[in-house]
């Protein structure tokens, strides 16, 4: 089936906006701007009218197509069997033609640009990736079981970073042998591949693999569940290869017997993260870690499949198109952590953890909860 | 004007809830059934009763007319902006404001999703419950009220405006008025014992008013459910099944579905009929009186309950049920559109045969069925046509089939619901005169400058 | 035409009338009642064994002659025109299954596992056991005996002869293998003892999922960490027609270390699931005759409660479950043992 098959199937029935109980919109660019333009079905029939010509290339169009955050809650939701899966095909399609023609939103073309020179979507040049990790050794595959991937955000972002420290310490705690890419890490390309930048998606997993075998990778542990998608779903689409792809969690399940199980009275929820919960179905792996040393660990009401985006994939995270007006998922998951009436909001994703943080902050809510990945969890309680 | 006009009401909802962009007056221009596009010159999203009272306020100083949009899934197209101007689109007020759980009512505002309100109630009153119809979850209960919609508890409860205790509506002049106990109380119980104001707005397409809040019955949620299926080949022994079925009191909802496909169900009629328990003793009681109610038909043979596993049942027990909105794929091309005809329940066969007569006749994709709404007193007749947007040819062909299904339902004595604006005026050209005469005086006395959803309800 | 084989003298001399006196859901305690039914039967005339019979199968099995006592019931029934089922019900199921005319010429792998019309079970085709297998299953090959149930013959000997001929035709034919592994007792019954009896040619060597299991089971010795578990066995209808398989099924719990527990319903006397009882508007019997199964299940001790036919463990399972046994089909039980569970 071709994508341009099924734009027409497209019924606008809205089961796409909402998680499965239906207690609210749950697609992120919809929950910000609330025109019907930007849920799931309104993109469908967009697409439609501008791929046939009725409808020209506009500022807003370009904001409808970049502002989806690719959580692939419509994908899990849209009441139709037969076509659901193709629906975030379809948004790429058009965007690669939008790319092709030369014309994306300004945030859209600047990241492109970071990520063609430096090889991040930051802009900041590769030398100073990790500045933060000097004593963390370089990767040897004689030596290391791991190569730990950290990933654009966890390198230099300066919150998700805490994400990336407090992995690297925790494995050296729990002596799990790993090295890093000192010198060669460079970004894994899927928001290149999202944003319709096919090419330069090719370019660059193509390098990032020549690295992994040059330095005889294999078992690469990804701190981003972004990564691990990427490699273990779309960069297999293109290349041959053969290695184990792993989520810093799966670690840290691996090896829960070497810390010490010390019962944590905090009450604590988890925000499954869109890339290891809906697309790769791991829900278990954080439970797992979690209920091993929290009693109290509650449901967010929307979870696993489910799950309320953060609203930072798709590119989102640096074009910031989700969070533009007052209203934005982020904000709703913070206030709906804060109902539930837990201390804690765990996550597993560097994105997920800088957007929730900002959520938080920007609700002024900074002292009522707390937002950290498992490993900052684990070193900061266990 | 117009850029005044934009401007204004950028300051009443805040600049980022209006647009007029030609994307969004592309796709709020029309729905998923088979009617012509119309664009709004502007769409916006206002967040409270407020607001919505300014924008009319605005419209109506500026004589701009003014649609209103819930979700938007009547699929007759009825929040089409005929004649331009603004288009409301109700969704950001979507709060839910009291439930009365002894007296059994809930007060939201217009524009929440069905979706949202059955969640709510699951988690928070899971002992009460609204009739959901079988909508998307999208749709409003603003939007489904309005058009006296039905839904899983109509059998017990009638068509959902029956169920509205109480409105507040916003005027064309921008007044906020209430109907029913809660312009006199605190409390949203009831529309008696006041002269039933409520009526002005139930049914009228928006062109007497926006209803921006909603007084709305809740029912006892029992944790237990089953649904039996009863089958036969005679619509004329549906038609006594449905009698013998509604003279039990025990259903909640009765529902009939006939359909080609797949062709196993091609030529037979079915009827469920949902009921609740407290217990699986009481369900068991209920399912024995309705064996027992049907013992006559079954014994000759002409019917009987189809024998199904429980992961059969779940599919007729979903709420809302995705089989018809799946009824859009079946031409692989994302429409349908149906003729919900409100029909007295005495015709069942009639209105059978008159489905089975257009299907051949247009030869379309079909899907009849119907809803017992209260005990047996009408029903909701739907003749569901689908067809392949992409193919203009066969959207064509869905939309003659469906006016003439209007004009034949009109013809057999029933009444097209949510009538697309062809059938509104066949439905005004049977209508007794001085009960005409009376709606336009109406209609005029409430919305003088004619901004309200100008196009609908005229001859 | 294909005419029952049977010899109405073997009845008239029968000294015993098992296929009566036996049933378990008519009381025939006095032997000449039984024969005076037994006579009208013989002679074409209303009976009401004809009204009473539950179509458990049960007699097929109690005949020490194998003379066919239930296939008589269900001809006269049709003869008749003594329905047990309401007619759109009848009509219906019998245009959902079917054939569909959507088979293929495949040629495949040993062994051949024939799911006749239901792939609800086709996620237990897997592990060790079926390591290689290849499944069929659907409408063009449905063995169709369910018909009995409903007092219709004419429909299988309809059907039957050209599902055979599918199976045949569309799979064996270009397949390295004559055997076809009936994954329900329906389809082996069929082919193996109502085929027979009517004398349809079955061109394929029928092999029953338990003599299957049993001889891979040898094979995989190695791997069986014995249950050491009580099982509460439902014996379905359709065993009835191959009662030597039921004993194929001691031989896997023995290799396998599950208990079959005695129980008041099982071997020689089991109860019907109730889902035909329930097709035929018999709602309170088989709710009444539900409890009872379970209950006699639940009394054994048993923690396990194992089916071998899909439609009986659709049926009961949820219930089973809820009274707080373990629903378990034979395959999955036999791959705990190997460990794949
Ligand atoms: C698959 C499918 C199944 C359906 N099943 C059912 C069913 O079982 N029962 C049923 O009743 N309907 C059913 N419908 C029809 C329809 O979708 C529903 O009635 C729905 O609730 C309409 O609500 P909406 O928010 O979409 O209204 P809209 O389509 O947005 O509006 C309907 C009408 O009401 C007006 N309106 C909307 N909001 C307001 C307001 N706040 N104040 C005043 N006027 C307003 C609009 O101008 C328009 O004239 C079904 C539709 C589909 C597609
Ligand atoms: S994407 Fe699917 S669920 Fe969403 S509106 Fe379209 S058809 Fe409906
Ligand atoms: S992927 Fe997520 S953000 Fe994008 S349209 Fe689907 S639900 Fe919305
Ligand atoms: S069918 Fe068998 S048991 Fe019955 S009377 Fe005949 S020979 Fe005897
Ligand atoms: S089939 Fe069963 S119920 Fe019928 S007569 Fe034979 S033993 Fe009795």
């Amino acid at each position: 089936m071709k994508v341009t098959d099924i734009l027409h199937r497209c019924f606008r029935c809205g089961y796409c906006k909402f998680p499965s109980n239906y207690e609210d919109f749950n697609c992120p660019s919809y929950v910000t701007y609330r025109f019907e333009t930007f849920s799931p079905g309104g993109r469908m029939w967009v697409i439609r009218e501008w791929l046939d010509g009725r409808l020209e290339t506009s500022n807003r169009f370009k904001e409808i197509l970049y502002s989806c955050a690719t959580c692939s809650n419509c994908v899990n939701h849209c009441a139709f069997p037969d076509f659901r899966d193709m629906l975030l095909d379809v948004f790429r399609y058009a965007k690669e033609k939008l790319i092709d023609e030369g014309d994306v939103p300004p945030p859209v073309r600047d990241y492109l640009t970071n990520l063609y020179k430096f090889k991040n979507g930051f802009g900041i040049p590769q030398k100073k990736r990790f500045e933060w990790a000097e004593e963390v050794e370089d990767y040897d595959s004689k030596k290391h079981n791991y190569l730990l991937y950290v990933g654009d955000e966890a390198c230099f972002d300066p919150v998700a970073n805490n994400m990336a420290r407090s992995t690297v310490e925790l494995f050296k705690k729990i002596n799990v042998p790993f090295g890093i890419l000192t010198t060669r890490e460079i970004s894994d390309g899927l928001e290149a591949y999202n944003l319709g930048e096919t090419e330069l998606f090719k370019e660059i997993a193509k390098r990032l693999l020549e690295i992994f075998k040059e330095v005889e990778a294999k078992k690469i542990v990804t701190i981003s569940p972004h990564s691990l998608y990427v490699f273990k779903k779309i960069y297999p689409a293109f290349f041959d290869m053969d290695f184990e792809f792993y989520h810093y969690t799966h670690v840290i399940r691996e090896n829960l017997s070497r810390l010490t199980n010390s019962k944590i009275f905090k009450k604590i929820s988890y925000h499954d993260p869109c890339y290891l919960g809906r697309y790769l179905k791991d829900y278990t792996t954080v439970r797992d870690i979690l209920s091993f040393f929290c009693k109290d660990f509650l449901e967010l009401s929307r979870n696993k499949k489910n799950s309320l985006c953060c609203g930072g994939g798709g590119g989102n995270f640096y074009t910031a198109l989700t969070q533009k007006n007052l209203e934005n998922s982020a904000k709703k998951r913070i206030v709906e952590a804060l109902e539930l009436g837990v201390d804690c909001l765990i996550v597993s994703c560097p994105i997920c953890l800088v957007m929730l943080n900002d959520a938080k902050k920007t609700l002024g809510l900074d002292d009522k909860i707390e937002v950290m990945d498992v490993s900052e969890f684990i070193l900061k309680y266990v | 004007m117009m850029q005044e006009l934009i401007q204004g009401l950028k300051d009443i909802v805040g600049g980022e809830y209006v647009s007029t962009h030609l994307e969004d007056r592309f796709f709020y221009s029309r729905d998923g059934g088979t009617m012509e596009s119309f664009e709004p010159d502007v769409v916006v999203l206002p967040q409270d009763s407020n607001q919505v009272s300014k924008i009319l306020s605005l419209a109506n100083k500026n004589k701009v007319p003014v649609y209103c949009m819930g979700a938007g899934l009547t699929l007759s197209g009825l929040h089409r902006a005929i004649s331009g101007g603004i288009l409301i689109d109700m969704k950001r007020m979507d709060k839910i404001i009291e439930v009365n759980e002894r007296s059994r009512y809930v007060v939201v505002e217009a524009g929440i999703s069905q979706g949202k309100l059955q969640a709510y109630l699951k988690k928070n009153y899971p002992h009460l419950k609204h009739s959901m119809p079988d909508a998307p979850p999208a749709a409003t209960i603003g939007g489904n009220v309005a058009i006296h919609g039905s839904g899983h508890l109509s059998f017990l409860g009638g068509f959902h405006s029956d169920m509205v205790t109480g409105l507040e509506v916003v005027l064309a002049d921008g007044r906020i008025i209430r109907t029913g106990s809660c312009s006199v109380s605190n409390y949203w119980f009831a529309k008696a014992p006041l002269p039933d104001l409520s009526g002005l707005f139930l049914g009228w397409f928006a062109t007497t008013g926006i209803i921006t809040k909603v007084g709305l019955k809740l029912y006892p949620a029992h944790p237990l459910s089953d649904v039996r299926v009863l089958i036969c080949e005679d619509p004329k022994i549906m038609e006594e099944i449905i009698f013998k079925v509604t003279d039990l009191n025990i259903a909640e909802d009765i529902i009939t579905w006939m359909t080609p496909k797949p062709d196993w169900a091609r030529g037979f009629l079915h009827c469920n009929v949902i009921y609740g328990a407290k217990t699986k003793d009481e369900l068991i009681f209920k399912r024995d009186l309705l064996f027992e109610q049907v013992r006559d038909l079954i014994d000759k043979k002409v019917t009987g309950f189809l024998p199904l596993l429980p992961f059969m049942k779940k599919r007729f027990l979903d709420v809302p049920g995705k089989d018809l909105v799946r009824f859009a794929d079946v031409r692989k091309g994302g429409g349908f559109e149906y003729v919900g005809a409100m029909i007295p329940t005495n015709l069942f066969s009639d209105a059978y045969k008159l489905g089975l007569d257009i299907a051949q006749k247009h030869k379309v994709a079909y899907s009849l069925g119907s809803r017992i709404i209260g005990n047996s007193h009408s029903m909701m007749f739907f003749y569901a046509y689908a067809f392949n947007r992409a193919d203009l040819a066969d959207v064509k062909n869905a939309q003659n089939a469906l006016y003439e299904t209007n004009k034949k339902v009109i013809d057999i004595g029933g009444i097209p619901w949510k009538a697309e604006i062809p059938a509104q005026k066949e439905i005004l050209k049977k209508m007794d005169k001085n009960t005409k005469g009376l709606i336009f005086e109406l209609k005029k006395l409430l919305d003088p400058n004619h901004i309200m959803s100008p196009g609908n309800l005229e001859e | 035409m294909y005419k029952l084989n049977y010899d109405p003298l073997i009845c008239k001399g029968c000294k015993t009338i098992d296929c009566l006196v036996k049933c378990q859901y008519q009381d025939f305690k006095d032997i000449n009642r039984a024969r005076e039914e037994k006579n009208k039967i013989l002679n074409g005339e209303y009976s009401k064994v004809l009204d009473d019979c539950r179509t458990c199968y049960g007699c097929e099995e109690y005949c020490p002659n194998n003379n066919h006592p239930f296939y008589q019931i269900v001809e006269l029934q049709e003869k008749l025109n003594i329905k047990n089922v309401p007619d759109p019900i009848f009509k219906q199921q019998l245009r959902m299954m079917g054939p569909k005319n959507r088979i293929k010429t495949q040629s495949l792998k040993p062994p051949i596992i024939d799911m006749c019309l239901f792939p609800q079970l086709i996620d237990n085709i897997k592990g060790k056991l079926y390591e290689g297998a290849s499944i069929i299953w659907g409408g063009d090959i449905f063995c169709n005996i369910m018909w009995l149930h409903c007092a219709n013959m004419s429909v299988i000997l309809d059907r039957l002869p050209k599902m055979i001929q599918n199976i045949y035709e569309y799979y064996i034919k270009q397949s390295e293998t004559d055997e076809i592994i009936c994954f329900h007792d329906e389809c082996y019954g069929a082919f193996t003892q109502l085929a027979p009896a009517y004398g349809i040619d079955v061109p394929f060597k029928p092999v029953h999922i338990f003599e299957y299991i049993s001889k891979k089971l040898d094979e995989l010795k190695l791997h069986i960490k014995p249950l050491n578990q009580k099982i509460a066995y439902q014996r379905p209808c359709s065993n009835r027609l191959c009662s030597d398989m039921d004993e194929k099924l001691d031989e896997i719990f023995h290799k396998i270390g599950a208990i079959r527990v005695k129980r008041t319903y099982d071997k020689n006397t089991p109860l019907c699931c109730g889902s035909v009882l329930r097709i035929q508007q018999k709602d309170r019997e088989a709710d009444e005759i539900q409890r009872e199964n379970i209950s006699d299940m639940k009394g054994t001790g048993a923690r396990i409660a194992v089916f071998n036919c899909p439609m009986c463990m659709m049926t009961l399972g949820e219930e089973v479950a809820a009274q707080g046994l373990f629903p378990l089909h034979v395959s999955d039980l036999v791959r705990h043992a190997l460990g794949e569970i």
